[in-house]
Formats: structure tokens, sequence, C-alpha cells
């Protein structure tokens, strides 16, 4: 143990009383020849002092409490913390809400008063419904004609016209399969009865009310269409592309990672060190600039602090390292979380499943926590000190999962 | 000069003690008797109060704490006997919420210092104040106020946090090695170094900003 540590421990022991008689007396006979130690100890005791001195609670602290204390005992909070009456009334709005998208295209026909009239001849073939489902049987007819087959194959494509088919179908539409040539594509049993029966009356029905009838069950898809366009899914197509698009970004995935890993690891914190004029995204590598010796400076006053500087994600804090757990080139990975708690304060939370800690000792060398990223290969990350200086207690780095191996070079 | 005191009334330090909080006190708490309540948090606010407010060096912050504290933890107090106990109980109780709301407080805030942060801290790079800055004026400026008790107030707020708790429950709570050892599930050994790095620490932070 160096004399320095030695004083410092003997400090310590005399400030907090934990010196016997003999002990205390020799080292008050010590104060006494000792200006510099005399001051230190003075120090330390007037920051005690000014720690202990009365903090007066402000102005209506207490009334302030007790109404907190009101509120969380409040029997309406703990209700509504509950969250039941809530979630209640959301589920009604959100039914609501559905109820009215679905509606919609119907609603808005009659509103509009593009509702296809009921011959006679349709009134007599469905007497005995309402006029409400009259015109509902009427466009699940039309919808299932075989002419608007294909439409609606297509239509099984977008989310917001497979909710209106199953608006009359009453249960989800089964995916589109191949369907004989000869017979419509209903999509599910229900539709196909109510089909069956449409096309016999449609046979009985003349030509001019056939073609009337299908004219305004056209006009009424073109409305749902419009009103399901914004919620349409990309066609097949579109899909295609888009995985496409995916596969051939996920391609260059590693590449840009790599980028994007190194770009967010000198993101502001190097922004001083980086060669002016540098195009970030292109050049992964951070050399060291012009403005080092500036940083160097600015380093070093923070690491004779034994703050960190981080590198990569996070910095965990000055961590209390056991001297000498690592020196620059056999840094330590940790990558569980016990092995992290038990070299560090576990209330630094980090998340194990997703990254790592490079712990950088303390002193011997030199070593801090300031640093550049020198290069990114694959899952080796390379760092750079700055500034050796007297690094008081070594910290901690949260590196990105994928790095698996950190070398610390000195610079 | 002498060593660490005793705690006693002259140095503000426990000087609140009142009657233990009954049983049946305690119980009317439980029940929600906000008469109850406001009883023992008299007692036990001030002191509180200090160490949260040497936590956070923030009042705003600190009467939040200390009110958070009492709010949560009074409820639940039950089977204590002496007043000693309550009073650790609470100081536990006020640690727990500190680190709680500084992991995620810290979390955020050390992340958006990474990822960009507007204004000249930027373009100068971070500083010890941009990266741990707490509220209020800096050290330095304590300084140039020539409020020295301030400063190291200040200072003890931009203390790594394990070693500001640890200090603060030696210093501000007078707590032994021993029941901070218990308080904080370390070994005496740990506390010991925390408290030597802590007051290192807190030395060169203050000396650091009168150059």
């Amino acid at each position: 143990m160096s004399d320095r540590q030695d004083i410092e421990n003997r400090i310590q022991d005399y400030l907090d009383g934990r010196m016997d008689t003999g002990e205390r007396a020799a080292f008050e006979q010590q104060l006494e020849g000792d200006a510099g130690l005399r001051a230190r100890v003075r120090e330390l005791q007037a920051a005690g002092d000014a720690l202990r001195s009365d903090a007066a609670l402000p102005a209506g602290f207490h009334a302030r409490a007790r109404e907190r204390f009101e509120q969380s005992r409040s029997p309406r909070r703990k209700v509504a913390a509950r969250g039941f009456p809530t979630w209640q009334f959301a589920g009604v709005a959100a039914s609501l809400l559905l109820v009215g998208v679905l509606f919609y295209p119907q609603l808005t026909n009659i509103l509009e008063g593009n509702a296809p009239v009921p011959t006679a001849s349709e009134a007599s073939a469905f007497s005995g419904e309402s006029a409400a489902a009259d015109r509902s049987e009427s466009f699940a007819d039309s919808d299932t004609t075989p002419s608007d087959d294909a439409e609606l194959r297509a239509g099984e494509q977008a989310p917001g016209r497979a909710l209106e088919k199953r608006e009359t179908s009453s249960k989800p539409s089964p995916p589109v399969a191949p369907e004989p040539a000869d017979e419509p594509a209903p999509t599910a049993a229900a539709p196909r009865k109510r089909t069956q029966a449409a096309m016999a009356e449609q046979e009985a029905f003349g030509a001019k009310e056939l073609t009337a009838q299908q004219a305004g069950a056209d006009e009424k898809k073109q409305d749902a269409a419009k009103i399901a366009e914004p919620r349409q899914a990309p066609v097949t197509d579109g899909n295609a592309a888009a995985a496409s698009g995916a596969a051939a970004s996920e391609s260059d995935e590693v590449t840009e990672t790599s980028d994007e890993l190194v770009e967010s690891l000198n993101r502001d914190r190097f922004r001083n060190l980086r060669t002016p004029g540098m195009a970030s995204s292109a050049q992964p590598v951070v050399t060291r600039s012009d403005k080092e010796a500036e940083a160097r400076e600015k380093a070093a006053r923070m690491n004779d602090l034994g703050y960190i500087q981080g590198v990569v994600e996070e910095i965990m804090g000055r961590t209390p390292l056991p001297a000498g757990v690592a020196v620059a080139g056999e840094v330590r990975l940790i990558q569980d979380e016990e092995t992290w708690k038990a070299l560090a304060w576990d209330d630094w939370s980090v998340d194990f499943s997703t990254h790592s800690v490079v712990l950088l000792g303390p002193r011997t060398p030199p070593l801090d926590c300031d640093g550049v990223v020198e290069r990114l290969e694959g899952d080796r990350l390379t760092l750079v000190l700055l500034s050796p200086g007297d690094a008081l207690h070594g910290c901690a780095i949260e590196v990105d999962r994928r790095v698996q191996h950190v070398e610390v070079l000195e610079p | 000069m002498s060593p660490r005191r005793e705690p006693n009334a002259a140095d503000g330090v426990h000087s609140d003690v009142g009657e233990e909080p009954t049983a049946e006190l305690l119980a009317r708490i439980r029940r929600g008797d906000p008469d109850a309540f406001e009883e023992v948090a008299r007692r036990e606010a001030p002191r509180l109060y200090r160490l949260a407010l040497r936590l956070t060096g923030n009042p705003a912050d600190a009467e939040d704490l200390a009110q958070e504290t009492l709010v949560r933890a009074l409820p639940k107090l039950q089977g204590l006997e002496g007043r000693a106990k309550v009073s650790t109980y609470l100081v536990r109780a006020l640690g727990n919420l500190w680190k709680n709301r500084l992991r995620s407080r810290s979390r955020s805030k050390i992340v958006d210092w990474f990822r960009g942060r507007k204004g000249d801290d930027e373009e100068e790079g971070p500083t010890l104040e941009t990266a741990f800055a707490d509220p209020g004026p800096s050290v330095q400026e304590a300084l140039e106020e020539g409020d020295r008790a301030e400063a190291v107030r200040r200072a003890v707020a931009r203390l790594e946090p394990t070693r500001r708790w640890t200090l603060l429950l030696r210093e501000v709570e007078e707590l032994s090695y021993e029941e901070i050892a218990e308080m904080t599930e370390v070994p005496v050994g740990t506390v010991r170094s925390r408290l030597a790095r802590a007051r290192d620490d807190l030395r060169r932070l203050i000396e650091i900003e009168n150059v």
C-alpha cells in the first residue's frame, strides 16, 4: 500500500471514528505537525458539516404530502387504477367504430340516395324481408355474379373489402380458391346459398332489370372500393416487390448495420474528433482529427476525475472495478448479468439479451475510458484510448451484442 | 480537531426525535387516516427531505422524493418496533425509490447525451456538467457566489450514484459501516472503499472547478 493510500485510509478512519484511542492520539499528533494533512482533514469535515446542515422543508410540504396520501388512498382512484370502466368504454367505442366502418358504404349509399330500389318482382321474391335486408341480399347477389368474380378475388387482397365481405357472410372469408368454371366464386356457404337463389331470380328477371341491378351493385362496389382504398394492403405484386426489396436490403444488412453501428458509436460524442467534412455514413472508420488535442485536454480533465467517456451505446457510470481487472489489450467483455452484478453496481440495468459490457480497468498502465472507435470489423471492435491519465476506477461501456471481441489500443 | 462526533441534537441530526409511531398509529395509516399519516410524516419528513435534497441536489425533486417515500412506505409499515427501525425503513425506501428513478432517468439522459443534444454543449463536446447535469448552477457558479457549503452539496449531487448514496448514509444519516453494509447489501470492505472514493472524488470535484 502506498503512503498516500495509507494516509487516506487513516484520514477516513479518523473521520469515521474507527480508530481506537491510541491510534487517534497518534494521528492527532501527526495532524499538529502536518499543515497539509490538517487542511485535508478540515476540508472533509467541512464537507460533512455542509451535508449535515439542516434543510428547511419547503412551505406547504405537509399539506401537499397529505394531499398525495389522500389521493393515493382514494377509492375512486383505485377503481380507475384497475381501469375497468375505461376499458369498458373503450370497448364500446371501438365496437361502434367498427360497425360504422363496416356499414359505411351502405349508409353512404342510403344517404346519397344511391341504394337500388327494389323492383316489384324483387319485393315479391324477397317477401317478408325488410327493405334493409333486401338491399343486403341484392348487394350480396351482385357481389357474387360471375362478372364480378375476378374483382372479388382481387378484393380478397384488400382488408377493407374483405371486411365488407365478412359483413355480408357473417364469417371470415376464406382464402380465394380455384372455382369451377361454370360456377361463381362464393366466399362462404351463406353467400353461396343466396347466390344460387339470386341467380335463379335473375334468370327469371328480364335482362333490363338484371342490368339495372348490376349497375347499382357496381356503383356500390366502386364506392366500397373508394372507402376501402386507404386501408388496402399492397396487392400481391406489391408484396412481391416489397419482399424483393426486403431481400435486397437484407443482403446488404451486414454492411449497413456495421456502418450504422459505427456511425452510432461516434455520433455526437466524438463529433469534435472527426475529420472535418468526412462523410459520416460513407466512412465507418473514425480517424483522429486536428481537434484531438483539444479533446485530449478535455478528456484528461474528465478522466482526472475518473468519470467515464462512453463510446458505444451507453456508459455505465464509473464502476468500482477491482484494481487491475483490465489493462490495455486485456479488456473484459461481460455478457451475463450475474457477472456484471458481481463486479459492479447492479442498479445499472443492462439488457444482456442485446448488449454486453466492456470493462476498462483502472491504472496499470494508466487506462481511462475515453476513446474513439478505431474500427469495427465484423464482430471485432477496436478502441483507441485517448489521454491516458490517472483514471481512478475504470469504467464500463455498453456495446451492441454483436460485438464479440474488443481490442483496446493505447494511442 | 476531533473525529466524527456522535449524533446529537446540536448537529441538527436526529433532532426531530419524538415519540415512536405506535402500532395503533401505523394501523390508522394503513386504513387511510390522513391525520395519522400527517402526524408521522411531520416527524420523519425533515430528515427524509434533507437526505433527498443531498441526493438529488434539487429542492423540487427532493420534495417529490421525500413525499413519495412517505406516501408509499408508511402505509406498508407494520410490526416495526422502535423509531430507529422506522427511520431505517424509510431511509431504505427512499434510497430504493431514488435508485429506481435514477435508473430510468440516467439511461435516458445519457442516451440523449450521445444521440445529440441541441445547444452549445453539443458543440463543445461532453463535459462533466453535460454528462451528469443536474438542474441549477454549476459548482463553479456556486463557488463564485462564495458559498462553499453549497458547492459541496452540488458536488455531492454529481458523485457517482453508488458512492453518493454511501457517502450520504455515512455523513448525513451517520450510519456505521456495518449499518450501511446491511442497507446496501455489500460487504463492509466495499462500504469502506466506496466512502474513500467518494471523498476523493468530492475533493477533486471541488478542486477542479476551483482552478
